[in-house]
């Protein structure tokens, strides 16, 4: 089945080159717009699969895409997935998103769209409910030694940490690092041992235990 | 200039002078029958003019005054007491000193209490009694006939015509005692009260003089008229006392001048500058004139045209200068006048203060024109920061992102089909764009970081301790500042934070941001080697400069070895608790709806 799109952003250059590069890959943009009225009312109309949103447009070019994701969040709950494209590599902008929320977020920086496979698995996993967050946002926070004890986790492990915080699921990971999905699993049992976190119900929640725990929130 | 000034043994040779004389009058008179009561007052009236005059003469050196009444005390008692002698010569000289008191005494009663006439006119006065007792006089002792041929100076006797030249001199004389006493009423009339107070005495004098040259008109030739006499007398003793206390009076606003500069040192506003002077000079008509250059003329504290007074009209105006340049000018009374010393003290006390007026004015303006462009550089340079960032995300990095796009179409269009050389080209060029694009947001992040605006100085300071290289605890709220007081705080921890990874050789860092009622206050701590300079390094001076624009300070303790702490404190407002993030968006959902 065909994913159905709307495309926030206010640069026409970047929103029409996404378009066709979507429409390549097989997706269909319902909408193209380039403000969060546009979009609030694009999301309204069309009730796509996912809205992929510039977070700084006009007026004030700060977090409208954040605010506009929540507002869509609550008025017509998970059944369209976000995705929110940014320059920015800040967790807590992140953590924003997908504490808000039961999943079918995704937060990445504006250059993977280039990476055209990978951007595209994004807004299927996203489309299904699950959660995505960029690697180099990721990689900030499995870099910052901080509070949290990461130093007792083996570098396989923190692989899969920041694979986990992405928001891959035990199979991706697997594929990843090219181990068992057994392996993968034993090594998550481990990482949640180690790290005192309880077991998440589902990969949005384990996101969600992941990343609150690295920035010292959980 | 001459110096006036009189030595002790002056002095005393010109006391015990007047006194030989005064004595030398007495015995003479004495010897002659028995001594008049009036005989007593004329010495007295002598020695009173001449101890007076010198007193003053030794402690008013520059005033002419003093010796101009000592003149006039030896002038009456000299003429008087050569009378006595027996001698053609001395008889005749003693009887011309004795006359020639009048213009002297007419010159003193002028020219109180400067000691110097103002006016032509009253120099013309000066000359009326000159005329009287000089050539007239000489005239008169040509025909004066003297049953007692003591007239060295009669070598043409004629009763009749030393009668008449008797006769013009008491008239003229009259006339210019007359003239004398309108002149000086008439300085007395325009005169303000304090400054009318201290005229009684030469006002006093001046009638006295008119009594004494006009009686002849009153009482026919030859009566006695002892009464008037000795009342003139007595009120010519006083005349040189009550001019003498009126100096010892100004000797006290000489002091007063050191209060007025201890009292304008403290706050010397215009107003309380001209009361204060107008005070210590015992003169409320005294006025306080500003030169403008501008208007190029003089002005008063409100900026209204002054009008400089003219001589004679009995205030005089004392200019103040600096550098050569004229400042101000004091407009009081002419009698001021009196002691160039104390308008001099008075001049450099109002310039003390005028000057220090004008540089803590000068001063504060310019700081206050610093502190404001200080602030404007900062603000600018903060609203240049974010203009710069959000030019850098919609320009540069949305064109990369979109290069990208076109690169990655263009490579898809090819398919694998195309020459892999153009292929491998096109994954390169690619590829550069993503290298672009990453520095391109480090460097976005450095000029403003947009997550401060956004979420805050909390959520900012969580996001440099995400990059920082040392474990980094933050102990910061949610709270809101204003952007000047966050965008302060962040740079004050990220140059911190910096210098803790670059010098600091530490494992562990602290901020904590506390807010207080009315400030903020900032600590960052590592635990490593210390010793850190603040003068060196140009960030922490940027930063010191960025607080002072908020009356924020800044210090760093590095002992060697201890850690570094760097503290600072903001003045701020009462923080706003954190906005509830979704707030804005769902209301503008609803207005959505609403359409």
């Amino acid at each position: 089945m065909t994913l159905r799109l709307v495309l926030a952003d206010d640069s026409i250059l970047v929103r029409e080159g996404l378009a066709r590069l979507l429409v390549d890959a097989g997706f269909e943009v319902v909408a193209q717009v380039g403000d969060a009225d546009g979009l609030l009312r694009a999301t309204r109309d069309h009730h796509p699969d996912v809205a992929i949103v510039d977070i700084r447009m006009p007026p004030t070019h700060t977090d409208e895409g954040l605010r506009a994701a929540e507002a869509i969040r609550k008025e017509l709950g998970t059944a369209v997935g976000i995705l929110v494209l940014s320059q920015h590599v800040e967790p807590s902008f992140a953590l924003r998103l997908v504490s808000d929320g039961a999943g079918g977020v995704g937060y990445l920086l504006k250059d993977r769209i280039t990476d055209l496979d990978d951007f595209a698995d994004a807004i299927r996993r996203i489309a299904k409910g699950g959660s995505v967050i960029d690697p180099a946002v990721v990689a900030v926070l499995v870099g910052r030694r901080a509070r949290v004890p990461l130093d007792d986790l083996t570098e396989r492990e923190r692989a899969v940490l920041a694979l986990m915080a992405e928001g891959r699921s035990n199979q991706a990971i697997g594929d990843r690092l090219s181990m068992a999905r057994k392996t993968v699993e034993a090594h998550i049992a481990n990482i949640f041992s180690k790290l005192e976190l309880q077991p998440a119900a589902d990969d949005h929640r384990r996101v969600l235990a992941v990343l609150a725990h690295l920035r010292g929130t959980g | 200039m001459l110096d006036w000034a009189i030595s002790n043994r002056i002095r005393a040779v010109l006391l015990m002078t007047a006194g030989a004389l005064g004595l030398g009058m007495l015995v003479g008179n004495a010897q002659r029958g028995p001594l008049a009561l009036g005989t007593v007052l004329e010495v007295l009236v002598g020695w009173s003019f001449v101890a007076c005059g010198v007193f003053i003469w030794s402690r008013r050196p520059a005033n002419r005054l003093g010796r101009l009444m000592t003149i006039v005390g030896f002038l009456w008692l000299l003429g008087r007491t050569m009378t006595l002698v027996p001698n053609p010569f001395v008889y005749t000289a003693g009887l011309w000193l004795t006359d020639l008191w009048a213009p002297a005494f007419a010159l003193f009663l002028l020219s109180y209490p400067t000691g110097r006439l103002s006016s032509r006119a009253d120099l013309a006065i000066v000359a009326v009694f000159l005329f009287v007792t000089v050539p007239l006089e000489f005239l008169w002792f040509l025909f004066l006939v003297l049953d007692s041929g003591l007239n060295a100076l009669g070598i043409a006797p004629n009763e009749s015509a030393a009668h008449v030249i008797d006769t013009i001199q008491r008239v003229v004389i009259s006339i210019g005692a007359a003239l004398l006493v309108i002149a000086l009423g008439r300085r007395w009339v325009r005169s303000s009260s304090p400054v009318r107070g201290r005229m009684v005495p030469v006002l006093a004098g001046a009638i006295a003089i008119l009594l004494q040259s006009t009686s002849w008109i009153f009482f026919s030739s030859g009566a006695s008229h002892e009464l008037l006499d000795d009342l003139i007398f007595l009120s010519q003793i006083a005349i040189p006392i009550a001019v003498l206390s009126v100096m010892l009076r100004s000797r006290i606003a000489r002091a007063a001048v050191a209060d007025l500069v201890v009292e304008l040192g403290q706050t010397p506003t215009l107003a309380r500058l001209r009361d204060a002077l107008a005070d210590a000079l015992s003169d409320p008509s005294l006025q306080v004139a500003y030169w403008a250059p501008n208007q190029d003329r003089f002005v008063d504290a409100a900026g209204e045209p002054v009008e400089l007074p003219d001589d004679g009209t009995g205030q005089a105006v004392t200019m103040l200068e600096r550098n050569g340049v004229r400042e101000a000018a004091i407009i009081h009374d002419a009698i001021l006048l009196e002691e160039p010393g104390l308008v001099a003290s008075v001049a450099s006390a109002m310039w003390l203060a005028v000057e220090n007026d004008r540089l803590t004015t000068e001063v504060e303006t310019q700081l206050q024109e610093v502190r404001a462009s200080r602030a404007r550089i900062v603000e600018a340079g903060d609203l240049e920061r974010k203009r710069v960032e959000r030019d850098l995300h919609d320009g540069a990095q949305q064109r990369l992102v979109s290069l990208s796009l076109e690169l990655r179409l263009a490579r898809n269009a090819l398919g694998e089909a195309g020459d892999p050389a153009v292929r491998r080209s096109l994954d390169r060029a690619a590829d550069e764009a993503m290298a672009a694009l990453s520095e391109l947001r480090d460097l976005a992040l450095g000029i403003h970081p947009l997550i401060l605006t956004e979420s805050g100085l909390g959520e900012a300071v969580e996001s440099l301790a995400d990059r920082a290289s040392v474990d980094v605890t933050v102990d910061v709220g949610p709270e809101r500042y204003s952007p000047a007081v966050e965008g302060a705080a962040y740079f004050v921890i990220s140059e911190a934070l910096a210098n803790v990874t670059k010098y600091a050789n530490a494992t562990r860092a602290l901020v904590r941001v506390r807010c207080l009622a009315d400030h903020m206050t900032i600590g960052v701590t590592d635990d490593g080697i210390g010793g850190a300079d603040p003068r060196a390094g140009s960030g922490l001076r940027g930063l010191a400069d960025r607080l002072a624009v908020l009356d924020g300070t800044i210090t760093i303790d590095s002992p060697i070895g201890g850690g570094t702490t760097v503290s600072a404190t903001i003045p701020t407002l009462p923080p706003v608790p954190p906005p509830v993030p979704a707030r804005y968006a769902a209301t503008h959902l609803d207005d959505t709806m609403d359409e």
